[in-house]
């Protein structure tokens, strides 16, 4: 009956996380799925969390990253709500190689929310390739909020699932919630799809974990 | 009980089709009448007649319908067997046979069976008090006359246990199989009325499917269907609308539980079709499947680690798709397959390593494919994933679907370089591989014609979901 139960829950947002091979998606979703305070209801390995967030149930989905099976995210990614395209910024080549995922986007919901995520950010001290204002216009010409995080240390990681929560959901629906415990407050937004967040202060200081811009 | 002039199967034969009647019993051929209750809805027209019109073929066991299908009888288990020209092989019990005399005095012989040789939906309300009398005249089972639908039939209403105690979401778990379904919808309903869909469910399974536009006409009809029986569950029995508004998810439970009673009811009819007319890619699949089928995991592109995981049982799980009626039952058989895979792998992977991503997934499920014996997986994908009609949401299954539905992909391009153009000529799409791509058997081209019929489905899938 459990097992029943399990297959029967409901979900309120589809996140897809999409990036090429190796720029740290399944290490991203795995932070997320075992660092909340929110339980995590039903992994299959990092290819699949069920989570909740302010009441409100997520399905992340994790997608076949190789270039070659590039194509077949696009089955990942029917109906879904909200995308993490991730890069490595410490991988020039890692950002603009998400031009070949946009296309795949077109069979997830209309006013898809799309965050870009800049993951291994604790190695950015030392060997970034790719810079916050590269990033950013990368961000601006797919529509597109950008974050940077490290799945190592946990920094932001919550917070890309903040600013979709909000984003999809409105801000009511965190501030309604007494579950969970938010490690930020994102931004109010309006109901649109994208939100942009400057901050860039944050986003250039090393020991901020803020880094949203 | 009744006698087989109450019939209405045979009382259609000897007057609207006197002709073929007549026909038959001149040339001593054998007649197959179904009984009474499994006429639930049945359409008894021209094709259903000469479909139960049995000529002698190659011995006396074996005989020929007037539309050329093969029906084999087995005197040890007193069954006839339908064989080539029918859509499944159907085992369906002689209640008695009888002979009668033509006008030469010669002699034909009527088998009275349990229900229709093909058609019909018997099974969801069979009882033990609607057998012919063989001989006498007592009055009809069912009352009916042998319109062009005859009603509910040998349902009865089953409803000695109180409905309203029936109205808790602990009975519509959304798991259910589809016996279960047909099971608690009786019980919370009453037998006729869910019966009163049947009628409309035979017609379904009586007309032409027309698999074009991805199957979206095919959906809308049956989605209607639901619709209707939704509606008149809400209409007709005490509670529903009370309980629907007290707990929205109560609507979500019934929705699914009418979808499965649907689709498990049209499926014979329904899924032959998909198998038709994706033939051609299942086809390439099973291509796909004798390409890689001898490879072992550390021949395939997975991570080293993973070479020696066993995955057996979840081949064998995979397996159990054959026996599915409903999208549904297959998604919980994939759901499961993927879940022992996840479990096999956790075993096998020391502790620390990093966790089983969609990449391994990939790999993983195309291997335990290969292994199964599945057949129509094409078909068995394009019915888990469009004839979803209320179940969109569980996306915890969709998930599951996709998964499966990536490694079918992914086995009909790599077949698709293996099928000869004898076999596929029709294909105006084939590969067109090089470089690595030529080494992984795969096709951006190819892939995105499959990702297009996938597409197609989105904007459906989102009118459905609303």
């Amino acid at each position: 009956m459990a097992a029943a139960a399990a297959a029967s829950k409901h979900v309120d947002l589809k996140i897809v996380f999409l990036g090429a091979s190796g720029v740290g998606k399944t290490s991203l979703v795995q932070r997320y799925a075992n660092d909340t305070f929110e339980p995590t209801q039903s992994t299959i390995g990092a290819a699949f969390t069920l989570k909740t967030w302010h009441g409100r149930r997520f399905g992340v989905w994790d997608t076949a990253g190789q270039e070659r099976y590039k194509s077949l995210s696009a089955f990942y990614c029917r109906g879904a709500g909200a995308a993490i395209l991730v890069y490595d910024v410490t991988k020039a080549d890692s950002l603009h190689a998400l031009d070949a995922y946009m296309d795949l986007l077109a069979s997830a919901k209309d006013g898809c929310f799309k965050v870009l995520v800049g993951s291994k950010l604790d190695l950015a001290p030392d060997a970034r390739e790719v810079t916050l204002d590269a990033a950013r216009e990368y961000a601006t010409s797919i529509d597109a909020l950008h974050i940077e995080a490290s799945a190592k240390t946990g920094d932001n990681v919550m917070d890309i699932f903040n600013h979709i929560g909000v984003g999809v959901f409105g801000f009511d629906a965190m501030t309604a919630s007494a579950n969970g415990s938010p490690a930020s407050t994102p931004t109010p937004t309006a109901s649109t799809s994208t939100v942009r967040l400057d901050d860039d202060s944050a986003a250039k200081s090393g020991s901020d974990k803020k880094k949203c811009c | 009980m009744g006698t087989i002039e109450d019939n209405p199967f045979y009382q259609e034969v000897t007057t609207r089709y006197a002709h073929l009647h007549g026909h038959a019993s001149a040339k001593g051929y054998a007649l197959a009448v179904p009984r009474a209750s499994s006429l639930a809805g049945y359409v008894v027209n021209e094709a259903a007649v000469m479909m139960h019109v049995l000529m002698p073929a190659a011995s006396e066991t074996e005989f020929i319908t007037m539309d050329r299908r093969h029906v084999t009888l087995d005197k040890e288990h007193g069954v006839l067997i339908t064989g080539r020209g029918f859509r499944e092989s159907r085992s369906v019990g002689i209640q008695f046979e009888e002979v009668f005399y033509n006008a030469d005095f010669q002699p034909f012989t009527i088998f009275c069976i349990e229900e229709p040789l093909e058609g019909g939906l018997s099974f969801l309300f069979a009882t033990d008090d609607d057998e012919f009398e063989s001989g006498g005249a007592s009055g009809g089972a069912d009352g009916s006359s042998g319109g062009e639908e005859t009603g509910c039939g040998g349902a009865g209403d089953g409803g000695s246990e109180s409905s309203r105690d029936l109205y808790t979401l602990d009975v519509f778990p959304i798991t259910h199989t589809y016996p279960e379904y047909v099971s608690l919808l009786t019980r919370l309903a009453s037998a006729s009325l869910v019966g009163s869909i049947v009628p409309a469910l035979c017609e379904f399974n009586q007309t032409p499917i027309n698999p074009q536009n991805n199957h979206a006409y095919t959906v809308r009809r049956l989605r209607a269907l639901c619709d209707a029986t939704l509606t008149e569950l809400e209409v007709s029995v005490d509670g529903i609308r009370e309980a629907i508004a007290s707990e929205p998810q109560y609507q979500v439970q019934l929705q699914v539980a009418v979808e499965s009673f649907v689709l498990g009811g049209v499926n014979t009819h329904l899924f032959a079709v998909l198998c038709q007319y994706h033939a051609r890619q299942e086809r390439r699949v099973q291509a796909g499947i004798a390409a890689l089928g001898a490879m072992g995991l550390d021949e395939m592109d997975v991570r080293p680690e993973l070479a020696g995981c066993e995955l057996g049982e979840a081949s064998r799980m995979v397996e159990l798709l054959r026996e599915c009626r409903t999208p549904l039952e297959k998604k919980m058989v994939v759901r499961a397959t993927l879940q022992t895979i996840t479990l096999a792998v956790e075993t096998h992977l020391e502790a620390g390593a990093e966790p089983l991503n969609a990449d391994d997934m990939l790999w993983l499920v195309v291997y335990v494919l290969c292994r199964a014996e599945v057949s129509h997986l094409y078909a068995h994908v394009v019915h888990m994933r469009e004839f979803t009609l209320y179940s969109a949401s569980l996306q915890e299954l969709a998930y599951y679907v996709a998964s499966l539905d990536v490694a079918v992909a992914f086995l009909a391009q790599r077949g698709g370089t293996n099928v000869t153009s004898d076999d596929d000529d029709d294909d105006d799409d084939d590969v067109d591989d090089g470089g690595v791509e030529a080494a992984a058997g795969w096709s951006a081209a190819g892939a995105h014609e499959l990702v297009n019929q996938s597409q197609e489905a989105v904007a459906r899938d989102a009118a459905v979901t609303t």
